[in-house]
């Protein structure tokens, strides 16, 4: 019984793989690979041989792709195949310029001030939320003209780095 | 020796203090804010009480409410640890007017090294050489002439001040006006004082330091050095016992010195006196008047417990060690593992800690502040922990490190580790060859995302994760081919094995 070849692409960042597995036999960018990886059951820990490395590693599914944090380094892959790569492609030619902006946390921090209310215009500059980290206070400014759609934070609130703070249209 | 004590302070440093007490018989108290009522020194204490939220202000720096915690359990002595309040001279001699022990130097010595500028007049008048200074400075005239007097450039910094705060390079005596008017309100805002002085700036030192004890019958001894140069913004990230650049004559002298300087003040218990190390010179920095992060290096490579000295010494006890021809045995290191992103400028990380895994093994030290499930927040230092190696030699205990930095698995924060295992195969520390400019000489250690075989693994593990997910029909990583007996799938290759659940049915 033999399975079909599947070709994937792993992006990490700018850096795309093209991956093929074939009845257990996988395909780097061209190069043959010898590999697997086998689970801790009820964990996300898991164990990858890899061309002659033993490596432990973590992995969490995420949106499209996947979490990996391999000797403390985190690295987040999307994985799609042939199809799904294609369908994104068309979808991103086709997408209407984004005007929708967020507002997300630079750094893990406390939430200080919120500046803006829901519904207020904003001009480059203008202040839009106080945040606390390490002891200093840093103001987050719009760096364009637009309306404020929502704020998801409040004063006090203690958020994540690349947490949505606002969204300004 | 005490019969109970308290430990004022949270982290690995508490968990510490309650191993060495509980190893001296000692019973413990530990104290813990809204935040900590899970860590690690909660959970192995022997007595645990809430001291309030989990701003360390409403907690740990309420020196009222521990005091009153230690008289209600019954505990006889506070140990403060390291931060906190452990170098506050106001909240030793309240412990003492309360009629219980702080474990730590005479309030009086604390004051004496915690004000930078008085401590450097009693340094010289104790013979120790410090780096050339003024006192503290009033105007801009008085700070440009005391530059022009030791030469340029010159270090500003606040007479009150530690831990590298409100710290600047002049270059010139131009830069002097902004830099002093900022400086001096920095202070202000940091340590209440905004006295600030300026001191000759070294280009390229080491910052090596001096282990003392000292007890209340006059035995003062030094444990030799660490060397604690791998800094960034003058925060340790990484120390060795011994420094590769002391040989037994500079140890020698040095020890000398730093006795000389604990004496000066009177001092009693473990303390820590700083160098800054150039060219065959040494100059006093400070004296930190607690046990530090890094005394472990201290202990693997003298065999003292300087925890346990400490605890003797303040119960009114002689120091159960003497100085040994022999020290240091071998070599030690530590690692410094905070919650910080190194390749984003050392940012604090938070989050849950979902899975750790910490290493062991001959040798190795893990002095931890968490645990699994741990939720890493951001109101306190972001140390998680230290990783320590002793060997026979500096080659064997870097190897050591990395195996050990290799063992120690940490999901669900970012921390220092990647950072610590660049640089334990970077060739100018293999060679000993570092500075406390090592960081700026070594820019790829903070900028690299890895090697090319991270990403290469990386990506591998996220197919093949993908790829079982398609072929079992689920996304959830189940693993039915682990609990297949050895050999029962003869002929199918392991992948395959492992990634088509449905075959083994």
């Amino acid at each position: 019984m033999s399975e079909q070849e599947i070709r994937y692409f792993a992006t990490i960042g700018d850096d795309m793989r093209e991956i093929l597995v074939e009845d257990g036999r996988l395909r780097i960018d061209g190069e043959v690979s010898d590999a697997d990886i086998s689970t801790l059951p009820g964990s996300d820990r898991q164990h990858l041989r890899m061309d002659g490395r033993s490596l432990c590693l973590f992995a969490r599914r995420r949106n499209d792709g996947w979490v990996i944090e391999l000797e403390g380094r985190l690295f987040e892959v999307r994985v799609e195949d042939e199809r799904g790569r294609y369908i994104r492609e068309l979808a991103s030619h086709a997408a209407p310029v984004e005007t929708r902006r967020e507002v997300r946390a630079p750094m893990p921090g406390l939430i200080v001030r919120v500046e803006v209310e829901e519904g207020q215009e904003v001009v480059p500059g203008d202040g839009l939320i106080v945040m606390e980290a390490m002891k200093m206070e840093n103001e987050l400014r719009a760096d364009a003209v637009g309306t404020v759609v929502s704020v998801e934070v409040a004063a006090g609130q203690a958020v994540e780095r690349d947490a949505v703070l606002l969204r300004i249209e | 020796m005490f019969d109970k004590v308290l430990i004022a302070n949270r982290g690995e440093i508490a968990v510490r203090v309650i191993r060495a007490c509980q190893d001296l018989g000692v019973r413990t108290v530990a104290v813990y804010s809204d935040a900590d009522r899970l860590s690690p020194h909660v959970l192995v204490a022997g007595e645990a009480i809430r001291i309030g939220p989990a701003p360390a202000t409403e907690s740990y720096l309420q020196a009222d409410v521990i005091i009153e915690a230690a008289h209600r359990t019954g505990a006889q002595a506070i140990h403060p640890g390291y931060g906190f309040m452990a170098e506050n001279a106001e909240f030793a001699r309240l412990v003492e007017e309360e009629g219980l022990v702080f474990i730590g130097p005479p309030a009086a010595a604390i004051a004496a090294m915690g004000d930078k500028t008085a401590a450097r007049r009693r340094m010289i008048d104790a013979g120790v050489p410090v780096i050339p200074g003024s006192e503290s400075l009033d105007d801009v005239a008085q700070a440009v002439s005391a530059g022009d007097r030791i030469g340029w450039p010159v270090l500003l910094k606040a007479v009150a001040g530690g831990g590298g705060k409100g710290m600047r390079v002049i270059e010139a005596a131009g830069d002097l006006p902004r830099a002093l008017e900022a400086a001096r309100r920095e202070a202000g805002q940091s340590f209440g004082d905004p006295r600030v002085y300026v001191e000759k700036y070294l280009l390229d030192p080491r910052h090596i330091e001096i282990q003392v004890l000292a007890d209340s019958k006059g035995c003062v001894i030094h444990l030799g050095e660490r060397e604690c140069s791998i800094q960034r913004r003058h925060q340790k990230l990484i120390e060795e016992s011994p420094s590769p650049a002391v040989d037994a004559d500079l140890r020698a002298r040095m020890g000398h010195v730093a006795v000389a300087a604990a004496r000066a003040v009177g001092y009693v218990g473990a303390g820590t006196v700083e160098f800054l190390y150039q060219d065959g010179e040494f100059f006093f920095l400070e004296m930190n008047t607690r046990i530090q992060v890094e005394h472990p290096v201290t202990e693997f490579v003298t065999g003292v417990d300087l925890v346990q000295e400490q605890l003797r010494v303040a119960a009114g006890e002689p120091l159960s060690v003497q100085p040994n021809a022999d020290w240091p045995v071998g070599h030690s290191l530590e690692c410094r593992i905070s919650g910080e992103d190194p390749f984003h400028g050392f940012l604090p990380s938070s989050g849950r800690i979902t899975s750790l895994q910490v290493p062991c093994g001959p040798g190795v030290r893990w002095d931890g502040g968490i645990v699994e499930h741990f939720d890493v927040g951001l109101h306190y230092d972001p140390l998680l922990g230290k990783l320590i190696v002793h060997a026979a030699d500096r080659d064997q205990a870097i190897l050591r490190m990395r195996r050990a930095l290799r063992e120690l698995q940490i999901e669900g924060v970012r921390t220092t580790q990647p950072f610590h295992l660049a640089v334990m195969d970077e060739p100018d520390f293999r060679a000993g060859d570092i500075s406390v400019r090592y960081l700026e000489r070594h820019p790829g250690l903070v900028e690299s995302g890895g090697a090319d075989w991270h990403a290469r693994a990386a990506a591998v593990a996220a197919t093949l994760l993908e790829h079982r997910g398609r072929r079992g029909g689920s996304g959830i990583s189940v693993d039915v081919g682990t609990l297949a007996p050895a050999g029962s799938q003869v002929g199918m290759s392991e992948w395959r094995r492992r990634f088509r659940p449905e075959d083994l049915a």
